[in-house]
């Protein structure tokens, strides 16, 4: 079969698939609206949840100590007092872009592939976008300190990966869903799975947790 | 006005049923030439070969949903313009739309009964009926309408990336679910 008969076999589908088709929702908005609605049950149910369990939270609270050589590569961020111990060899090879996480209208932070975010290959025929390079995004919901089943079972869930909560913030990972790098380079390709295969090496660090706050991190695996 | 009177004015052989339907659908119809076609001239005439051709199919047919026989039809007569047009006549929206497709099919000339066509249409029905909507319609957009990435974009919201990489996803599995159904692609 060549294109022009798959194009004439398609252009036979059935008219009412036609006519679905003939006027599309504004799927974005759609989503948008989608993710609010969840993360507002979301929101309505923590307030609740914060207060009654805070003095259970205090009563239990502990410290981790996570130990980072130091030599090690790392990057803070200052903003939320978090620090990540990255694998040795990203030295020189990663990017940190801070941005917003609109929905909460929180830092957000981008982790790239720097030879591929540097590149600016464009990803599409008008050049207005280009491979990023993206291996994840981190953000912090404050206010909303959760436990990992707590938040697998908000609407928040959806969003991104839980990592870790303290007594008055929620740290999420989220992890590019796109291709990421230009698919004709393999010296990209390489690059970018090998970093992503990394990535569970990353430890995490709250720093000043003692000094600010009576509560512990907790950490999930 | 409801497409029921519209298609009794045909049926009745009234005159102002184009201008009925070219007050309704013609912006749909317009859509759809220039999606196919860039010169302004002949999306005009593609339009203008449009409403001749539903006053010739009417009567004798009393389509269920006119708006999609309209743009069957449209869309149809544009494509016969559009292969015998040079390509610089072609809207390169619709010709990338057109080499989109090769993903689905090894590409080479196949010759197809009348039955085996009717299979392959009933297949791919049923292969877009179980799509998510979401996908199905971007899908639709793109290779039945023929609308450019931009446009679809503008449409849903959604980034360039996520648009093509719905429609690669789409292509990809449409292939193997042909393949799996015997279908020689």
């Amino acid at each position: 079969m060549n294109k022009k008969q798959l194009s004439e076999h398609i252009g036979n589908m059935d008219d009412r698939l036609v006519q679905q088709a003939e006027q599309i929702p504004f799927y974005a908005a759609l989503h948008r609206q989608k993710r609010i609605r969840h993360l507002l049950t979301a929101a309505a149910v923590f307030t609740l949840m914060v207060s009654s369990f805070s003095i259970g939270a205090l009563a239990f609270a502990r410290e981790i100590v996570v130990e980072v050589p130091a030599a090690q590569e790392s990057v803070t961020l200052e903003d939320i007092g978090l620090t990540l111990s990255l694998p040795e060899d990203w030295k020189g090879c990663y990017e940190v872009i801070e941005d917003t996480f609109v929905p909460y209208n929180s830092p957000m932070w981008e982790f790239c592939v720097k030879p591929i975010y540097d590149a600016q290959t464009p990803a599409d025929e008008s050049g207005e976008l280009f491979y990023r390079g993206t291996l994840f995004y981190l953000f912090q919901y404050t206010d909303a300190s959760m436990s990992a089943e707590e938040f697998e079972q908000s609407g928040i869930a959806g969003i991104g990966r839980y990592l870790f909560s303290t007594e008055h913030a929620t740290y999420v990972i989220m992890y590019a869903t796109d291709v990421q790098y230009d698919p004709s380079n393999k010296d990209q390709e390489r690059l970018y799975q090998k970093m992503m295969s990394e990535i569970g090496e990353i430890r995490f660090t709250v720093n000043n947790i003692l000094e600010n706050h009576t509560d512990g991190a907790t950490f999930d695996d | 006005m409801d497409d029921q009177k519209i298609i009794e004015l045909y049926w009745e052989r009234k005159e102002n049923a184009i201008q009925e339907t070219s007050q309704k659908y013609g912006g749909l119809v317009t859509r759809i030439a220039q999606n196919i076609l860039s010169s302004h001239e002949d999306c005009e005439e593609c339009v203008n070969d449009t409403y001749f051709a539903v006053w010739n199919a009417i009567p004798d047919k009393r389509p269920n949903l006119f708006s999609a026989f309209i743009s069957r039809i449209t869309r149809n007569l544009a494509l016969k313009k559009y292969e015998d047009l040079s390509a610089s006549k072609r809207n390169p929206s619709a010709v990338i739309s057109f080499d989109e497709l090769d993903d689905c099919v090894s590409g080479t000339d196949s010759v197809e009964s009348e039955s085996e066509s009717r299979r392959i249409e009933s297949l791919i029905d049923n292969f877009l009926w179980q799509l998510e909507k979401e996908k199905r319609n971007i899908f639709i957009r793109r290779y039945w309408y023929f609308d450019s990435i931009e446009n679809i974009c503008h449409y849903t919201g959604f980034t360039q990336s996520k648009v093509k990489s719905m429609l690669y996803e789409t292509r990809r599995k449409l292939r193997a679910y042909l393949e799996r159904e015997g279908v020689e692609i």
